[in-house]
């Protein structure tokens, strides 16, 4: 993870859904609303960067109120669950992984998806977002070992890869191609 | 000097047992590939192989001074087998001399993209070699003179860091240490590897893919090499 | 006529000089290479054990001293060919065994392994950046306990 890796910086900018458990005064030209308050319970698409802080940020109350209960620590916001996560989603990933649109769907889905995993120790979440990744790249990396990749390029699977995946997609074609190069030089 | 001799110095390395001079050279251009192959597969810096690289550049001096020396008698004598002997060893000179380069050049990209992180470790800058130290602060110096008229000045004082870990993402680049690695045993490992609660016991000549962190130690102890 | 073994890039300067002639290896042969095509059909899990370099060096004799092959270098060339697509389909059948932790690729040869380095590594260190809890990356700070979010 690197401070200055553009994917990262732009998979960060991914928005995801939010509840804000508090209204919160000034906020909200956040849904277009400049110069009133974001009301509790408003849901509102954040990016990741900031959902991540205020989610995790505890609220620190004015006046210490005695009888809350110290145990009971609020956040800014909860984060709800995305759709691209939905078990409509999840399902399709099972049934076929080759067939879901992921640039569609997500162009970060897995750079999200690390960050998801570690925020929520979300182990079947992650274990299916790993299988549909090993799928996908080895489908990728049989395209790119023939003189198949133009084909890919222009097929509905090709137009459906992911930022890794295209990254992953370029280096084996650059692969391939070289061995065959030196071969017949 | 004919061809005859020719092969009868490459015969010596092979046969004779004791460690002529001829197969020291040539497990020093072992060594140096090893070094190179090392350092081009692993994600972090290593040790500068500081006699190895003094003994191979000593003998590169030597073969450049022998081929001038002989160039000017190549062309006063008629004798054609000095012209082989020379297309030999500059060929020789050519295949050292890329190793060479390419090994430090690899070492010089290491170090432009873990500067920082370098610069801030006692442990890390002893891998370094005193030209590389010296390259390593100059490029920093002027890297930083660079962000600093280009844009850092214009910003707020607190934002000049170069350094900054307090966030969620470190500034300094470092090694991943993680990154998996190709590698070949070399000889049984006695003591079994754990990896996600299963053993594995490597064989000798077996190929394995893996995460560098599992397999460091074994490298620096030549029971395992990187590929 | 010597015999003498030399680096196979000494040996290629002496035969452009036409100083030599170069002995082909015992294995870049159509018998060899017909057996070792066998094995790789026969046993599906495994791959034939080839010498480390045989692609560079079947490459450059065929290139360099074609001369001095006893049989028809096109038919040594052709079983090369065949040879290296019969592994590379059962590699590719193989990287469906990816996982994050290791994997085993006993035999492979050099080049082979540079031709898939960018492809297992590559989907190695993402399914490691996908497995949950094994972070070895980050020195697990502190033991923060996982955020939870409402469906």
């Amino acid at each position: 993870m690197g401070y200055y890796d553009l994917d990262e910086i732009l998979a960060d900018g991914q928005k995801i859904p939010c509840r804000f458990t508090i209204s919160v005064p000034g906020l909200g030209y956040l849904e277009n609303n400049p110069g009133k308050p974001v009301i509790q319970n408003t849901k509102l698409d954040l990016p990741l960067w900031l959902a991540e802080i205020l989610a995790i940020c505890e609220i620190q109350s004015a006046q210490n109120d005695p009888n809350e209960n110290p145990d009971q620590t609020t956040y800014f916001i909860e984060l709800i669950q995305p759709d691209f996560y939905s078990s409509k989603i999840i399902n399709a990933i099972k049934t076929n992984a080759l067939k879901i649109d992921l640039h569609q769907l997500l162009p970060y889905f897995y750079k999200l998806s690390v960050k998801w995993g570690s925020m929520f120790n979300d182990t079947e979440l992650m274990a299916i977002v790993q299988e549909m990744f090993k799928q996908r790249a080895c489908a990728i990396n049989d395209y790119s070992s023939d003189n198949n990749h133009l084909q890919l390029l222009n097929s509905e699977f090709g137009l459906q890869l992911d930022e890794t995946e295209r990254t992953l997609f370029r280096q084996c074609i650059e692969s391939h191609r070289d061995l065959k190069n030196w071969l017949s030089s | 000097m004919d061809i005859d001799d020719i092969l009868k110095a490459f015969d010596q390395e092979t046969s004779r047992p004791q460690r002529s001079q001829s197969k020291l050279y040539s497990q020093d251009y072992d060594s140096l590939k090893k070094a190179w192959i090392n350092e081009r597969t692993s994600p972090e810096l290593l040790h500068y192989e500081v006699d190895l690289m003094e003994r191979i550049l000593k003998r590169i001096r030597q073969q450049m001074e022998f081929i001038e020396l002989n160039s000017i008698e190549l062309q006063s004598s008629e004798e054609k087998d000095i012209k082989l002997l020379l297309v030999i060893i500059e060929s020789e000179l050519d295949r050292v001399n890329f190793v060479v380069r390419s090994y430090l050049r690899t070492r010089l990209d290491k170090i432009d993209k873990f500067t920082i992180y370098i610069h801030n470790e006692q442990q890390e800058l002893k891998k370094l070699s005193p030209e590389e130290t010296e390259y390593m602060n100059r490029h920093l110096e002027i890297l930083v003179e660079l962000y600093n008229k280009q844009f850092l000045s214009k910003l707020p004082e607190s934002l000049h860091t170069l350094d900054d870990t307090s966030g969620g993402i470190s500034m300094i680049e470092s090694p991943d240490l993680s990154k998996s690695v190709f590698i070949r045993v070399l000889k049984d490992i006695e003591i079994p590897i754990v990896i996600g609660g299963e053993e594995i016991d490597m064989k000798q000549d077996e190929i394995y893919v893996l995460s560098y962190r599992l397999v460091k130690d074994l490298i620096q102890a030549e029971e395992v090499a990187l590929i | 006529m010597k015999r003498a073994e030399v680096p196979l890039w000494l040996g290629l300067i002496l035969k452009q000089q036409d100083r030599c002639n170069i002995v082909t290896p015992s294995w870049l042969s159509i018998n060899f290479l017909k057996k070792a095509y066998q094995e790789e059909v026969t046993y599906t899990t495994r791959f034939f054990r080839m010498p480390w370099n045989w692609l560079e060096i079947s490459k450059m004799i065929l290139d360099k001293a074609p001369d001095d092959m006893t049989e028809p270098p096109h038919q040594i060339r052709a079983l090369i060919q065949d040879l290296r697509e019969v592994r590379l389909i059962k590699a590719r059948r193989g990287l469906k065994e990816l996982n994050e932790s290791y994997m085993q690729l006993d035999n492979l040869s050099l080049m082979e392994i540079n031709e898939l380095r960018p492809m297992v590594v590559g989907v190695m260190d993402q399914l490691r950046k996908l497995q949950v809890g094994t972070n070895e990356d980050e020195e697990v700070s502190d033991e923060e306990a996982p955020l939870s979010y409402d469906i």
